[in-house]
């Protein structure tokens, strides 16, 4: 009878578990290709400024010359586009595979590095 | 002649997914007359293509839309390696149909549970968003994000889904399959659905066709177009015709919808299937000069995309048409003389994506 | 396999041309696809596209900015009515004999005509605003 196509799809599903999640209880699992959070591994950063550039809303912020070296991220600003990741050469830039948790408040993160070791000076070769 | 009272329909409405405001001139439960207005979620995001560089607002283009994000990235890049005259490489044309066929599938879910809450059958409701969440999830981890794709760039795609991962996809999508045919097997044959729109909003082929309708809204009154036979993208290979229905109701957009949704399926296992291996991108060197129009097909219709560069790095206009706005006269034609309570159901049954028209 | 991009041919035409060119285009049998406007320095360049069976050809005006008035193309696709109301609420156009005219109420904006402005035009006004925020404060203080 056409009035009633829905009862086997409502049946069967009162019969199985809820389809949503009792969040805060039990948490999503991760899919590990997620553009989540975007992290920093300082040490291994050249601060090279390439990421800067190619943020298409301006969130990342490099000062190269001042000591200590800061990177300065405004989370508010990122739109989580990945484009930072794709063209890291270092790889010390990364996303990670959930998103942050919501704030009551703006901020950024700021990372610094302690200035590198200065460089040796190149010795002239002795006849 | 009744007393004519004038009631505004939105921009706050249940029904609505964004904000569109109706002025419906009214004469006892009669709607003589619709009068739209627009603008309450203006952003001005053509004028954003004079601050970012050309190869940025990939990023403008697809958050245009929440629902359907990657044809609008889709079409961006489109236009522009129309203008610049790039050749992308095959296997990257493969991903992006088989991205826009999910995007299709996703959009036209969302509308099924939209269409049935119009008429207050909010169980069919939640069980369409259940199976397209499924979907979501799918999506997600093929590319990264839910809603907003981030996968199209200009010269190709940024990501690949490798051997193995294909696989995946397709025994996934045998279960999503299954899962919506029940859905739109409810829509198709029950008869409260049908009572509520076989009859309303009926739109002739000759008006359809001069009063600019686009996508379903056109394909449901007998008119065959649809952008895809442009052959853009991978579609030049594939086997599809447009799906076609005469009646000009509610009804009939509804099948066209619920049939698309089977066809978008099929097309994403003939793109698999011949999906060959490559490389997924060119490098892009220069900056655009020169104009072209993009004309894709996105679940809601066709979509322009004008791009015009003048040589610099930033564009000089950028403009998008969205198959909203040119929906806009046929929805107002039908809404004359039906009845109040048929509104919800016939502004629906446009798929109004208020945030695609303004901009 | 490569894309092919499809011809679009652009004809350029004066405005006394434009509704008789529109009105055979519709006895061929097209359908109004868009109608485009471009801010240049002395014009609006006005582009209607339409389209037959996948064809698409376009129509292009220049109007002068100080005066522009273009005539409205209703009287043979009444669904321009959206993208006439749109270039009278964006640009600051006016278009005449509209069958449909909203009288600028058709896009509710904040700041009236919008797009009427070129690149270098936008960034001259930005700067001048905030030339005025800054001086601002040296006045305020004056009321009593």
């Amino acid at each position: 009878m056409p009035y009633f196509q829905m009862s086997k799809l409502a049946i069967f599903s009162s019969m199985k578990k809820p389809a949503t999640r009792l969040y805060p209880f039990e948490v999503r699992p991760d899919i590990d290709k997620t553009r989540g959070r975007i992290e920093l591994q300082v040490e291994t950063c050249t601060f090279c400024g390439l990421c800067a550039k190619k943020c298409p809303t301006g969130a990342i912020e490099m000062d190269r010359k001042a000591s200590p070296r800061w990177f300065h991220l405004d989370r508010f600003k990122c739109i989580l586009c990945g484009a930072c990741v794709d063209g890291c050469a270092s790889k010390s830039i990364t996303s990670e595979a959930h998103w942050a948790p919501p704030v009551d408040k703006r901020g950024s993160m700021i990372w610094t590095q302690a200035a590198p070791p200065p460089k040796p000076t190149p010795t002239t070769p002795t006849a | 002649m009744g007393k004519q009272t004038i009631v505004p329909f939105g921009p706050q409405h249940p029904v609505l997914p964004e904000p569109i405001h109706l002025d419906l001139v009214l004469e006892d439960e009669k709607v003589i007359q619709a009068i739209p207005s627009i603008g309450f979620i203006h952003r001005g995001l053509e004028r954003l293509a004079e601050k970012k560089e050309f190869t940025d607002m990939v990023y403008v283009g697809e958050r245009i839309c929440g629902i359907c994000s990657f044809i609008h990235s889709h079409a961006f890049c489109h236009a522009v390696e129309g203008v610049m005259k790039i050749e992308v490489p095959e296997r990257a044309q493969y991903l992006r149909v088989v991205w826009g066929e999910m995007s299709r599938i996703h959009s036209h879910l969302l509308w099924l549970g939209l269409m049935a809450d119009s008429f207050g059958f909010e169980n069919l409701f939640m069980h369409s968003w259940r199976v397209r969440e499924r979907l979501l999830d799918l999506v997600e981890a093929t590319t990264g994000g839910r809603v907003i794709f981030g996968s199209c760039k200009i010269g190709g795609v940024r990501r690949d889904i490798n051997e193995e991962a294909m696989g995946g996809v397709s025994k996934e999508l045998v279960e999503i399959e299954k899962m919506s045919s029940e859905i739109t097997s409810i829509f198709e044959k029950d008869s409260s659905v049908k009572k509520r729109t076989v009859g309303v909003g009926v739109i002739t082929k000759e008006d359809a066709y001069l009063l600019g309708a686009v996508g379903p809204v056109l394909r449901a009154s007998g008119n065959v177009s649809d952008m895809r036979m442009l052959g853009y993208g991978a579609y030049g290979q594939l086997q599809f015709q447009p799906v076609v229905e005469t009646a000009g109701d509610c009804y009939a957009r509804t099948q066209v919808r619920c049939r698309e949704v089977h066809q978008s399926f099929g097309l994403i296992r003939q793109a698999i299937e011949r999906i060959p291996a490559g490389p997924i991108d060119v490098k892009v060197t220069g900056t655009p000069t020169g104009e072209f129009s993009a004309r894709l097909e996105q679940p809601r219709g066709e979509v322009f995309h004008y791009v015009k560069g003048n040589g610099t790095k930033f564009l000089e206009r950028y403009r998008v048409r969205t198959p909203t706005f040119a929906n806009v006269p046929p929805l107002v034609h039908m809404l004359a003389g039906c009845q109040l309570a048929d509104v919800p159901v016939i502004v629906l049954t446009i798929d109004p994506c208020i945030s695609c028209t303004e901009r | 396999m490569t894309v092919r991009f499809e011809e679009q041919p652009i004809q350029d035409i004066e405005k006394k041309d434009l509704v008789a060119q529109v009105a055979q285009l519709r006895k061929d049998g097209y359908r109004l696809g868009q109608i485009c406007a471009t801010t240049l320095t002395e014009n609006f360049e006005i582009t209607y596209c339409f389209d037959k069976d996948y064809k698409m050809v376009s129509l292009r005006l220049m109007v002068p900015r100080a005066d522009a008035v273009v005539p409205s193309i209703t009287g043979e696709y009444f669904a321009a009515f959206t993208y006439e109301n749109e270039l009278q609420d964006l640009f600051g156009m006016k278009v005449t004999d509209l069958k449909l005219d909203f009288g600028g109420k058709f896009y509710q904006l904040a700041k009236k005509t919008p797009f009427n402005e070129t690149k270098a035009e936008a960034v001259a006004n930005a700067a001048a605003a905030t030339q005025a925020i800054q001086t601002k404060p040296a006045n305020a203080g004056e009321v009593k």
